[in-house]
C-alpha cells in the first residue's frame, strides 16, 4: 500500500475503507504530510466523505481547512453546502430526542433487549456525527444489557471499531479478549478477533505476537463491518513488517509466506510481498531499499505511524544478525555492500549491535573485518561463579545484620514524646 | 569526693559482686561527681588505670560531660593512656560511661586539630576492641573511632575494624539501649567514606547498602546522603546506578525516586553524554558542594571515558586512536590525550590492550587471567566464607523454629485449620475436649517431645475415636 499513497491513487487507497475509517485516515494523512498537493487532495476527499455522514461539525472544520489550503491558488473552492448543514443538524437533534425518549421508555419497561437496542441506536447516531467518544460511552453501556452471546460479540466489535477510530489501543485489547471468550462464534468472527489482537500488539510494540495474530486472519472473512478498522492490504502490510522485525527467516517463510490464507492478503499488496520474499531469500539490499522507499508512505498510516522507525530499525538489525550468523569472520566491505551502505556506517551499526549484545562478535577496525567472538568458557564460568558467590555472601551478611536489627526492633523511627 | 575515691579503692577487685556494687554506687553519685568536676584531676592521680578502670571511666565521663578542665591537652593524653591501659573486663561493665567518654574524647580531639586526632586513633581502637562483647558486634564507640580516622585522614588505621563483618549490635543493659540508630548509621556511613578514601569502591557500596536497608519508618539525613553517595559510587565503579534491594525500606525507595542531581548525572552517564554530565555538575555545583560530593562527582565524570573505553574493548579487536577519540567525544586531532588515557588504563590493569604508535592503532586483547592454583585458593576462600554464613543461617533457623512464640503460632494455626473442618456441634462433648486439647498442646510444645502427646491423647479414648487423624495431624506438621 505504502507506495500507492500518491495523489492519483489516494482515491483507490481510501476506497478500501468504510466511511469512518477513510475519514480518519484522510485526516491523518492531511495532518502529517508535507506535500501540499497531497494534503489538499486528502482534505477534498474528506469533505466529500463527511457529507455522507451527519457530521456537520467535521464538515465545517474540514471546509475551513480546505479553504485555507486553497487560498492563493488557482483552484476554486467548492461551495459550502449550508442547506445540507442546517437540515442535517435539525434532523440529528430530532433523532437524538426521539432515541432518548425510546431509551427512557425502554428503561421503564425494564426489557433488557429493548434497552440494548436503544443504546445501539444512540451509538449509531453518535458515530454518524463523528462523536466517537460519546458513541463509545453508549456502546459500553449497551454491553451491560446484552442477553445473547451474539449481541455481546457485536457490541464488542462496535467498541473495537470505535476504539480504533479514537486510537485507544488498550481498550481494543480488553474488548477483543471479551469477544474472544463469547461462545458460538463463526470463523469469520475469529478472523476479526485476530486482526484486532494484531492491531493491539503492533501498537504496543509486541511485534512477534502481532505477526502471529495477523497471520491467522483470512482475507475474505474480514468483510465490510471491519473495513472501518483494517482492510486486507493492511493485514498483509502490518503482518509482514511485524514478522520481519521479530521472526527469523524460516519462521517468516513458514508462518506467513507458506500460509494459504495469508497468501491471499499478500497478493493484494505485491510491494510488501516482494519485501518479504527478498528478506527470506537473503537479498537484504533489495529488501531494505524497497523498505526505505515504502517508508514515506508507511509514516502516513494512522496505526503504523508510531512504530515505523522502530520496525525498520529492528528489521535492519535482524537482517544484519542473520547475515552474519553463518560466518566466522566477514569483511565489512562485503557486508556494507549487502546492506546498501558504506563501510563506516556499517561499522557503527555493527558496533551498536555488539554493544546491545545482539551480535556476539568483535570488530577489527584496522582490517575492517568482523570476527565471531571466541568466548573462553572456562574463564567466563570462573568469573561468573566468583561474582555470584560474592553477591550471595554480601547480601546474606547484610540480611543477617538486618535480621538482628529487626530482632532488637531497631531502626530509624520517629521519636515519640512521652506524655 | 574522698568517699568516692575510697569506695573505688576498696571495691575495685576481681569480684563481680564488688564491681556491681561500685557501679551502682557511682551511677548514683553521677550528679554529685559532675558538680565536683574540678576535683577529679586530683582524684585521678591516686588511681591506677588498669586496676581501677571502672571508677576512672565514671570519673572521666563526669569530667568530660561537665567540660571543666585544668589543662585540656593533659586530659586528652590521660584519656588516651587510660583507654590503652584499661582492664577489658571492667571496661565492658562500664560500657555506658565509656561510650559517653569516647564520644566527648573524639569530639575534643577533632576540635583540637590534626595532632590530637592522630593521637586519638589508637586509644579509640583499643576502646573498640575492649568494649565490644564479640568481634562481630557493633558498639557506639565504633562510629566515634571511624569519625576520628576519617577526620585525621588515617584511613589504613580503620581497616582492621572495617574488615571485621558486623552481624549484631550491642543492645545490652536492658533498659538503656546504648546503640542509637544515629550511631549505627554513622558507623556504616563513615565506613563507606573511608572505603571510598581507600578506593575500595565495592566495599564502600556494601556499607552504604547497610545504611540504606536499615529498617526505617522515617528518612534519616544520613540515609539521604548515603543514597547520593551510593548512586555516585556505583556509577563510578560499575558504570550504572544499581537498583536498591527489595528489602530496603519503602521510605528510602521513595526518596530514591525523587529527582535530584544524582539522578540527572546517572541518566547522563547512561546516555554516555559527557557534555550533559558537565552541565549538571556545573548547574548543581552549589548543591553538590553542600553535600561535599564535589570530588566524587568529578571522579564520576572522569570515569565515564574509562567506561566507554572498556565497552570498546568488548566490541573491537583493533581501533585507531582517532576513532577512539571520536567514540569518546574528544576532538579527533587530540590523539595524544587518548593515548595518555589508554596508557594509564593499561598500566592500571583496567584494560588489556597494546598501542601501536607508528600506525596509530590500538589492539584490544582478551583478558588473560592466570587460571592456576591462585584461582583455586580464591574459590576455597569463598566457599569457606559461604559455608560459615550458611551455618549462621542454620543456627538462626533453629533458634526461630524452636522459639516458643513460633511454635505457639504454628500450633494455633493448625488447630484452627483442623477445627474448621468440623461443623459446630457435630461432635458430642466437644467443648470438654477443647479445653484438654489446649492444655495438651501447651504441654507438648514446651516439652518438644513427639511421643508424649500421642500417649496422652490415647487417654481420651472417645476423642480418638472421633478424630483418629488428630494426633497425626498435630505431629506430622511439626
Amino acid at each position: 500500500m505504502g507506495s500507492t499513497i500518491l495523489i492519483d491513487d489516494l482515491e483507490t487507497y481510501i476506497g478500501q475503507y468504510g466511511t469512518h475509517g477513510a475519514i480518519q485516515r484522510l485526516q491523518f494523512i492531511a495532518s502529517k504530510t508535507e506535500q501540499v498537493a497531497l494534503k489538499t487532495e486528502a482534505t477534498k476527499l474528506r469533505l466529500d466523505l463527511l457529507k455522507r455522514t451527519t457530521n456537520c461539525k467535521g464538515y465545517s472544520s474540514c471546509y475551513a481547512e480546505l479553504k485555507e489550503l486553497l487560498e492563493g491558488s488557482s483552484t476554486a473552492v467548492p461551495p459550502y453546502d449550508s442547506v445540507w448543514v442546517e437540515a442535517t443538524q435539525g434532523q440529528a437533534s430530532k433523532l437524538k430526542d426521539l432515541y432518548e425518549q425510546d431509551l427512557h421508555q425502554a428503561k421503564v419497561t425494564q426489557i433488557k433487549d429493548s434497552i440494548r437496542t436503544c443504546h445501539t441506536q444512540l451509538t449509531g447516531l453518535c458515530t454518524e456525527q463523528g462523536d466517537y467518544a460519546g458513541a463509545l460511552k453508549y456502546a459500553s453501556k449497551s454491553r451491560e444489557f446484552c442477553t445473547e452471546p451474539q449481541a455481546v460479540f457485536s457490541t464488542c466489535m462496535t467498541i473495537i471499531k470505535l476504539s480504533a477510530l479514537c486510537r485507544q489501543y488498550d481498550d481494543i485489547q480488553s474488548f477483543t479478549s471479551r469477544a474472544h471468550h463469547t461462545p458460538f462464534k463463526d470463523e469469520a468472527s475469529q478472523s476479526k478477533i485476530c486482526a484486532a489482537y494484531g492491531l493491539y500488539y503492533m501498537a504496543t510494540g509486541k511485534y512477534k505476537e502481532a505477526s502471529f495474530s495477523f497471520a491467522q486472519v483470512k482475507q475474505q472473512d474480514l468483510g465490510s463491518t471491519f473495513s472501518d478498522v483494517l482492510c486486507a492490504q493492511d493485514i498483509a502490510l502490518y503482518g509482514v513488517l511485524c514478522a520481519l522485525a521479530s521472526l527469523d527467516r524460516n519462521e517468516v517463510q513458514s508462518k506467513l509466506l507458506d500460509s494459504a490464507s495469508f497468501q491471499e492478503c499478500l497478493d493484494l499488496a505485491p510491494s510488501i510481498r516482494d519485501v518479504a520474499l527478498d528478506f527470506c531469500n537473503c537479498r537484504y539490499a533489495a529488501c531494505l531499499t524497497s523498505l526505505e522507499r515504502l517508508k514515506e508512505g508507511l509514516l502516513l498510516d494512522v496505526h503504523l505511524h508510531g512504530q515505523v522507525a522502530d520496525l525498520c530499525l529492528q528489521i535492519r538489525s535482524r537482517g544484519i544478525v542473520q547475515y552474519f550468523a553463518p560466518f566466522i569472520s566477514v569483511s565489512l566491505h562485503s557486508m556494507a555492500e549487502a546492506f546498501n551502505t558504506d563501510v563506516d556506517g556499517m561499522q557503527s551499526e555493527v558496533a551498536s549491535l555488539v554493544g546491545k549484545r545482539q551480535l556476539d562478535a568483535k570488530i577489527d577496525s584496522h582490517k575492517k573485518i568482523l570476527h565471531v567472538r571466541h568466548a573462553n568458557q572456562r574463564t567466563a564460568t570462573y568469573k561468573s561463579a566468583m561474582r555470584v558467590s560474592q553477591e550471595f555472601a554480601n547480601s546474606t551478611q547484610a540480611l543477617v545484620l538486618r535480621m538482628n536489627l529487626l530482632k532488637h526492633d531497631f531502626g530509624v523511627h520517629v521519636v515519640r514524646q512521652k506524655k | 569526693m574522698e568517699l568516692v575515691i575510697s569506695q573505688i579503692h576498696t571495691l575495685s577487685t576481681r569480684n563481680d559482686g564488688d564491681l556491681k556494687k561500685l557501679k551502682d554506687f557511682l551511677r548514683h553519685e553521677a550528679e554529685s561527681l559532675k558538680t565536683n568536676a574540678h576535683h577529679i584531676d586530683q582524684a585521678l592521680d591516686t588511681l591506677d588505670p588498669a586496676s581501677h578502670t571502672l571508677g576512672i571511666a565514671f570519673l572521666l565521663a563526669a569530667q568530660l560531660g561537665a567540660a571543666v578542665f585544668a589543662d585540656k591537652r593533659k586530659t586528652l593524653v590521660y584519656v588516651g593512656n587510660f583507654l590503652k591501659a584499661a582492664d577489658e573486663q571492667q571496661l565492658k561493665k562500664a560500657s555506658q560511661p565509656v561510650s559517653t567518654l569516647c564520644r566527648s574524647y573524639a569530639q575534643m580531639a577533632i576540635e583540637d586539630g590534626q595532632a590530637a586526632m592522630v593521637q586519638a586513633v589508637l586509644p579509640l581502637r583499643c576502646a573498640v576492641e575492649k568494649l565490644r562483647p564479640s568481634a562481630e558486634t557493633l558498639t557506639p564507640v565504633h562510629a566515634d573511632f571511624l569519625r576520628v580516622c576519617l577526620k585525621a585522614k588515617a584511613y589504613p588505621f580503620a581497616s582492621p575494624v572495617l574488615d571485621q563483618p558486623i552481624y549484631d549490635i550491642s543492645m545490652s543493659n536492658g533498659s538503656s539501649s546504648q546503640m542509637t540508630p544515629q550511631s549505627f548509621l554513622c558507623y556504616f556511613y563513615y565506613g563507606a567514606l573511608l572505603r571510598i578514601g581507600m578506593k575500595e569502591y565495592q566495599l564502600a557500596l556494601q556499607m552504604l547498602l547497610v545504611v540504606l536497608t536499615c529498617p526505617a519508618s522515617c528518612l534519616s539525613a544520613i540515609q539521604a546522603d548515603a543514597y547520593k553517595k551510593y548512586v555516585l559510587v556505583s556509577l563510578k565503579a560499575h558504570g550504572e546506578s544499581q537498583a536498591l534491594p527489595v528489602y530496603a525500606s519503602h521510605i528510602v525507595q521513595r526518596y530514591a525516586a525523587i529527582n535530584g542531581y544524582v539522578q540527572d548525572l546517572a541518566e547522563a552517564f547512561k546516555a554516555g553524554d559527557t557534555a550533559a554530565m558537565n552541565r549538571v555538575a556545573e548547574e548543581k555545583a552549589a548543591q553538590i558542594q553542600a553535600d561535599q560530593n564535589t570530588g566524587l562527582v568529578k571522579q564520576v565524570v572522569a570515569s565515564l571515558q574509562r567506561h566507554k573505553v572498556q565497552l570498546l574493548t568488548k566490541t573491537y579487536l583493533t581501533l585507531s586512536l582517532a576513532e577512539i577519540a571520536k567514540e569518546l567525544g574528544i576532538e579527533e586531532s587530540k590523539t595524544a590525550e587518548v593515548e595518555e588515557l589508554l596508557f594509564d588504563m593499561i598500566s592500571n590493569g583496567e584494560i588489556n590492550a597494546r598501542i601501536d604508535q607508528i600506525t596509530g592503532n590500538v589492539s584490544f586483547e582478551d583478558d588473560s587471567e592466570d587460571m592456576d592454583s591462585a584461582m583455586m585458593e580464591k574459590m576455597q576462600d569463598k566457599l569457606a566464607r559461604i559455608l560459615e554464613l550458611a551455618s549462621r543461617l542454620a543456627s538462626f533457623e533453629h533458634e526461630v523454629a524452636s522459639s516458643e512464640a513460633y511454635i505457639r503460632k504454628v500450633a494455633t494455626l493448625e488447630a484452627e485449620l483442623w477445627w474448621g473442618a468440623f461443623p459446630l456441634g457435630a461432635v458430642r462433648g466437644r467443648s470438654l475436649y477443647v479445653g484438654s486439647l489446649a492444655e495438651q498442646c501447651d504441654r507438648q510444645l514446651l516439652r518438644l517431645d513427639a511421643r508424649a502427646p500421642r500417649y496422652s491423647l490415647d487417654d481420651h479414648g472417645s476423642a480418638r475415636n472421633f478424630f483418629p487423624s488428630l494426633p497425626l495431624l498435630l505431629l506430622s506438621r511439626r
